[in-house]
């Protein structure tokens, strides 16, 4: 169909009284000629209006979003969960939650008060001594008195950090010192909130990035090419961060691969970095989000078949494995139906690498 | 980076580029097939497109990918009830003044019922064929075809009374 026929078939196309083979014709020539399809569509019927009221802006993000279901299917959510609730049934929903709420505090309460186990019982009487005690009286009431402080405080003296939260910079809520952290610094290096990044070179050039980044004075936690792992607080991260993408240059892509990664980073944080080039890069996989028996699952195969782990920490597992025993592996974890994506990895899938132990690590988050 | 996907070694970049293609003409379809709530439509629409993309094989197989994608979105579309609403008129790339009419043919269309609306969409704003339309909608293209007259009758009828409503009393 050409130009003319477009012009003749027109009034056919908008009462749609064009045969099958005509309407897919007319459709196709519009479709490639510009100029048809601002003709025909400029003519007002209903069609048309129907046509117009399809060019809606799509959100940005939804191309995005699409990806993460296509990648992450077992988080995708179900369609009634994002609906819009009605007036009522908000109002309803608060009240009963409300009224859950304040019957289950108030049980709590109760319970609490039930069962409060004796707290140490502190007994006190007026002292009325109308003289002054010598110095040798005073020093013994004031070893009594030190005797009661240190029985009082007990056994969380030895764990506490010695000093308020704000001092050693650590927030209750993001930078939770781990258990058995018995100063900062220790908490520093094993506490915190995991963050993971991945930065992406030029081909063959990432290990120039590794280099700048060892030199970099920062608390490593591990160092292992590609991997590297540091602590520190919201500020340190965010210098760090700063003085990575400065040192690397424009060149490298920055991933951020942390989910719900707050804005503003206060707290502790350990932050874990994976670096590759455009190439390749050592096999690395993401895994998750999972729920802690599936975390663990995973953990029992990778030690089932790795020769040695290298690091270990809730977030990351960098190990090392016998080239014979990869495939097998890989088939382990996606037997598992687990969320999960990979890294890298290209030349030793090929068979192209032949080496003793495989370093491959595992990110846990999704 | 490279993403595994089922039998496919894509990278993001091809994968957003094949979405973006198809993805405004199924966000509007769900916008009017339910006449509204955009939560609800962004959702369904996301939904859909993974559905369909992780069950066929959308880079060789275009036409079936489409026809796949705008069954599911009817399938999801399907149950799904929602208060119909006029803001998505906001989202129209048209001017002003076209929107006045569009206004009308907008809420007429909603007033019509799932499968007519679906028919109708198919045709007049995707311009899909009868053979398109009937493998979509799962039924004959004879019935396609019957279900698509009527639609439009329909709607003619219903623009008609919302027009007659806004004359004022007397004229």
């Amino acid at each position: 169909m050409n130009c003319a026929d477009i012009n003749k078939k027109l009034q056919l196309f908008l009462e749609d009284l064009l045969i099958p083979e005509d309407y897919d014709a007319f459709v196709a020539h519009m479709k490639e000629c510009g100029k048809c399809k601002e003709y025909v569509r400029s003519v007002g019927s209903l069609s048309n209006q129907l046509w117009k009221l399809g060019h809606l802006r799509v959100p940005e993000d939804l191309s995005s979003t699409i990806i993460y279901r296509l990648t992450h299917p077992e988080t995708e959510t179900s369609a009634s969960f994002r609906f819009a609730p009605s007036k009522r049934s908000v109002v309803v929903g608060f009240s009963l939650a409300f009224l859950v709420g304040a019957l289950f505090l108030g049980r709590t309460y109760l319970k609490g008060r039930e069962k409060e186990p004796p707290g140490p019982t502190i007994r006190t009487q007026v002292v009325f001594d109308s003289r002054t005690p010598s110095a040798s009286e005073a020093r013994s009431l004031f070893e009594q008195l030190q005797n009661m402080a240190a029985r009082l405080e007990g056994p969380e003296e030895g764990s506490s950090l010695g000093g308020p939260a704000e001092e050693t910079g650590l927030d209750e809520e993001e930078g939770s010192l781990p258990a058995g952290a018995s100063t900062s610094a220790e908490a520093l290096v094993t506490g915190g909130r995991p963050l993971h990044w991945h930065f992406r070179t030029g081909a063959g050039r990432s290990a120039g990035l590794i280099e700048a980044f060892a030199a970099l004075d920062v608390q490593w936690v591990f160092q292992k090419d590609p991997l590297f792992v540091f602590s520190g607080t919201g500020e340190d991260v965010e210098r760090t961060l700063e003085q990575m993408l400065s040192s690397a240059g424009a060149e490298p892509l920055f991933s951020d691969f942390t989910s719900r990664t707050p804005t503003v980073l206060t707290g502790v944080y350990r932050v874990s970095i994976y670096v590759e080039d455009s190439t390749d890069g050592a096999l690395h996989w993401h895994i998750g989000p999972l729920a802690p028996d599936t975390k663990s699952r995973v953990r029992d195969i990778v030690q089932e078949f790795s020769d040695t782990i290298d690091y270990d920490s809730q977030e990351l597992m960098v190990f090392s494995i016998l080239p014979e025993k990869l495939e097998s592996f890989r088939r382990r974890l996606r037997a598992m139906r687990v969320p999960l994506s990979e890294f890298g990895g290209g030349a030793l899938l090929q068979g192209a690498l032949r080496r003793a132990s495989l370093e491959l690590s595992i990110y846990f988050g999704g | 980076m490279m993403m595994k996907l089922q039998t496919y070694d894509l990278n993001k970049a091809d994968l957003k580029r094949f979405i973006t293609l198809y993805q405004q003409r199924v966000y509007a379809f769900i916008v009017y097939l339910l006449g509204g709530a955009q939560d609800t439509v962004y959702e369904i629409c996301a939904r859909s497109f993974a559905q369909a993309m992780g069950t066929t094989p959308f880079l060789e197989r275009e036409d079936i990918f489409l026809t796949h994608v705008f069954r599911i979105a009817i399938e999801n579309s399907r149950k799904i009830k929602v208060i119909p609403a006029l803001d998505v008129l906001d989202l129209l790339e048209e001017a002003d003044s076209e929107k006045e009419s569009l206004y009308i043919v907008l809420k007429a269309l909603q007033t019509l019922d799932f499968e007519a609306k679906t028919a109708i969409l198919l045709r007049d704003q995707l311009n899909l064929s009868d053979n398109q339309i009937s493998a979509i909608m799962r039924i004959s293209v004879r019935q396609a075809r019957r279900t698509i007259i009527q639609a439009r009758m329909e709607l003619r009828e219903k623009i008609q009374v919302i027009l007659d409503n806004m004359r004022p009393p007397g004229r």
